[in-house]
């Protein structure tokens, strides 16, 4: 039970920004593409150029390439604008994995918001996960090559 | 592409967490032949997640608390990141409105 507690991944990541609630909201969805790193942070790397998270329970989390590739990375399981997100998280694997990301906004005390991220499950309920993770090194590309090998 | 895969590899190492174990001894388990679980502990073990080491004639399998904190660390930088990326867009954008004041200031908060 000792060796459950050790692998029992769960990653916590906070920041307060200034903006209020509705528009921290707003900026972290629907236009994840102005802030998320897509550079370093995605399957398809120099190639991608956009990400979306589609607002609705079932919605798709995916990113795009100039040519009309898309690669998915989650499915929104939880929408609440202004306080709340949840989304299945697997970028590079079309899989469905038990890894999950939930995001909260809660007023922060001088009018900015504070956002909680919570990313648990891929010991033991998502391996895959855990492997595509391992491989992310040097970043997404060895997915890339993997899921371009796969095709 | 590899459904069944997954659920065998979560129930090796849910298996493995319970007692380190050799390839036998898993497959006697588990409803898929001994070089399925090979490969699966093949893959785990390139995750990180499993370490294996030879005692006398058997290769005993078990979790890897390192090689499961790495991934974890992996995304802890990875959303850390992330979000101070996030965290700069939105000050720039509250700095912004706060200086240019009316100017910018929208009626409509529909979209």
């Amino acid at each position: 039970m000792v060796m459950e507690a050790d692998v029992a991944l769960e990653v916590r990541a906070s920041v307060t920004v200034a903006l209020p609630r509705e528009e921290a909201f707003q900026l972290f969805t629907e236009r994840i593409g102005s802030w998320w790193p897509l550079a370093t942070h995605s399957v398809f790397h120099a190639d991608a150029v956009a990400v979306t998270i589609e607002p609705v329970v079932g919605g798709r989390v995916y990113e795009a390439t100039g040519d009309g590739r898309t690669s998915d990375w989650g499915t929104i399981t939880e929408w609440q604008p202004g306080e709340r997100l949840a989304m299945t998280w697997h970028p590079g694997d079309e899989s469905d994995l038990a890894t999950l990301v939930e995001v909260t906004f809660s007023e922060a005390p001088d009018g900015g918001t504070d956002v909680d991220l919570l990313h648990t499950g891929w010991a033991v309920h998502g391996a895959e996960a855990a492997e595509q993770a391992a491989d992310y090194q040097d970043g997404w590309v060895p997915v890339l090559e993997r899921f371009v090998n796969a095709a | 592409m590899d459904a069944v895969g997954d659920g065998t590899r979560r129930a090796i190492l849910e298996r493995l967490l319970e007692h380190p174990s050799a390839v036998g001894e898993l497959a006697a388990g588990l409803p898929v032949s001994r070089p399925a679980v090979s490969q699966h502990l093949r893959v785990l073990k390139q995750a990180r997640l499993v370490t294996d080491r030879q005692v006398g004639t058997r290769r005993i399998y078990t979790v890897d608390p390192q090689g499961v904190r790495e991934v974890r660390e992996y995304w802890e930088r990875v959303w850390s990141q992330a979000l101070a990326r996030f965290k700069a867009v939105a000050d720039t954008e509250a700095q912004l409105r706060a200086g240019s004041g009316h100017e910018e200031k929208s009626d409509g908060d529909g979209g």
